[in-house]
């Protein structure tokens, strides 16, 4: 008879994002929800599965080197990712598993980054064209020829886990615990979300800005949506015009050295509906920038608490 | 998840198709006098399971043996007190060669480079054989 600790559900929180379905299994297996014999099932039908692989990729020869069939099995397992993500639920994923078998994940799977992968490529044609001329060496070439250096590279039919580029420049809110087409799609979104909203501003504002933070040069790789971010919110809060990114200063300190990291992050909040509307973003990019704000007030109640925010946004008397 | 070296080599069947291969080559390769047995082709496919696994390999297609079994049977430096001994060196020899030339050669054009060094300067030698550089064949191929 089955126990209450062999039949609970799956915790999608012990599910690894990078590696969905492996972890997805471990949990099915640890949770009694699957089964030896269906594990198994699922081995071997991924082995089959890079069998194909293995002749496709080099067709000439009936044998390759185990670190390279490794990696094609992790671009195999990560394809069938992509297609068990789309589940609801963990126990939803186990059943399409359990309905479909690999293979047929495994099509699916990589129609799926297909579509990724083209949606991703739309997106960054439009942000090349938009691209602002920010003054920090890494922006333009991470933004424009480090993502196209992906699209070149990238061959989701044998290593579709494989991101390629080292994306150096970071943004606002970082990507964790995802690669290939998933990471770029999510970076190219990121980096587009940021881009339009430095384009709500005049170009020179946002390079006075820079020019006035302690210790700013071009060389730095930094995430320039922090300061100017922190500027607009900034200018809200301090009842200044957003579009300047001149605020109070002395305003801004005392307010956030005044309440708890969770009151700044509410303060912060309230500034944003106001900011974000006024600077007439569209929904998408409002949300990107949103979901920016809780670890934005941290840093700002802690810069501002240790006498820092000189060196995160500046004075406000650029 | 995690690969046996020999994931694809160890069932049972795997076994039986690789060792019934070898020993249809007989049909080829005793014209020429060489002949195995099913022990000594059973022996080999082993040897090649060990073979794999020394050079980190994984065998996912038909397998090399036969092919090698049919490329070298024609040989006049091969005889049949020898001819397991020369198979199983040079299915050893084989994988290396694959791992030194970074699977740029083919299997066919890596086996007829072979056999034509071990006819030609090797005169029948696989000590000479071995320690010939595999990458040759590559610049042979570009020039």
């Amino acid at each position: 008879m089955k126990t209450l600790s062999h039949t609970r559900g799956i915790d999608p929180k012990a599910l690894r994002p990078e590696d969905y379905f492996i972890s997805l299994l471990e949990q099915a297996e640890e949770t009694g929800l699957l089964c030896p014999a269906e594990a198994v099932r699922f081995q071997q039908e991924c082995l089959l599965l890079l069998k194909k692989r293995c002749t496709e990729y080099c067709p000439e020869s009936s044998s390759i080197p185990m670190a390279r069939a490794q990696e094609l099995l992790r671009s195999i397992c990560y394809t069938v990712s992509v297609a068990l993500k789309t589940a609801p639920a963990p126990e939803a994923a186990l059943a399409m598993l359990r309905e479909s078998g690999i293979q047929p994940l495994y099509c699916a799977g990589m129609v799926r980054i297909q579509h990724k992968i083209e949606a991703a490529r739309t997106l960054h044609r439009r942000l090349k064209r938009e691209l602002c001329a920010l003054p920090n060496e890494f922006y333009r070439p991470t933004a424009v020829e480090g993502i196209e250096g992906f699209f070149k590279l990238y061959r989701p039919e044998f290593s579709a886990q494989e991101t390629h580029i080292t994306a150096d420049y970071p943004t606002l809110l970082p990507i964790e615990r995802c690669t290939g087409i998933e990471f770029i799609e999510q970076y190219v979104r990121n980096l587009y979300c940021e881009n339009r909203f430095f384009r709500a501003f005049p170009l020179q504002t946002i390079c006075s800005l820079l020019e006035h933070i302690e210790g700013y040069r071009p060389q730095l790789v930094m995430a320039l949506c922090e300061p100017v971010l922190a500027a607009a919110l900034a200018c809200a809060l301090t009842g200044r015009p957003i579009r300047s990114l001149r605020w109070d200063h002395a305003a801004l300190e005392r307010m956030l050295m005044s309440g708890t990291t969770a009151q700044t992050e509410q303060l912060l909040r309230r500034a944003w509906k106001q900011a974000g509307a006024a600077l007439e973003l569209p929904q998408s990019v409002r949300h990107y920038l949103e979901a920016c704000l809780p670890p934005l007030a941290a840093r700002l109640r802690h810069a501002a608490v240790n006498g820092g925010l000189d060196g995160l946004m500046g004075t406000g008397a650029a | 998840m995690k690969l046996q070296c020999s994931s694809f080599l160890s069932g049972d069947e795997s076994r039986k198709d690789r060792v019934r291969a070898l020993l249809d080559c007989n049909t080829r390769t005793e014209a020429y006098g060489l002949r195995l047995t099913p022990q000594q082709a059973q022996a080999l496919v082993a040897a090649q399971t060990e073979a794999l696994d020394h050079a980190g390999r994984l065998e996912f297609g038909g397998g090399v043996l036969d092919r090698m079994a049919c490329t070298f049977c024609t040989s006049s430096y091969v005889g049949p007190e020898d001819w397991e001994h020369a198979l199983r060196t040079l299915t050893e020899l084989f994988y290396w060669f694959k791992n030194e030339t970074r699977d740029r050669a083919g299997d066919k054009e890596l086996l007829d480079w072979m056999r034509a060094a071990f006819d030609g300067p090797c005169h029948g030698s696989l000590e000479l054989l071995a320690g010939l550089d595999p990458r040759e064949l590559l610049e042979e191929g570009n020039g």
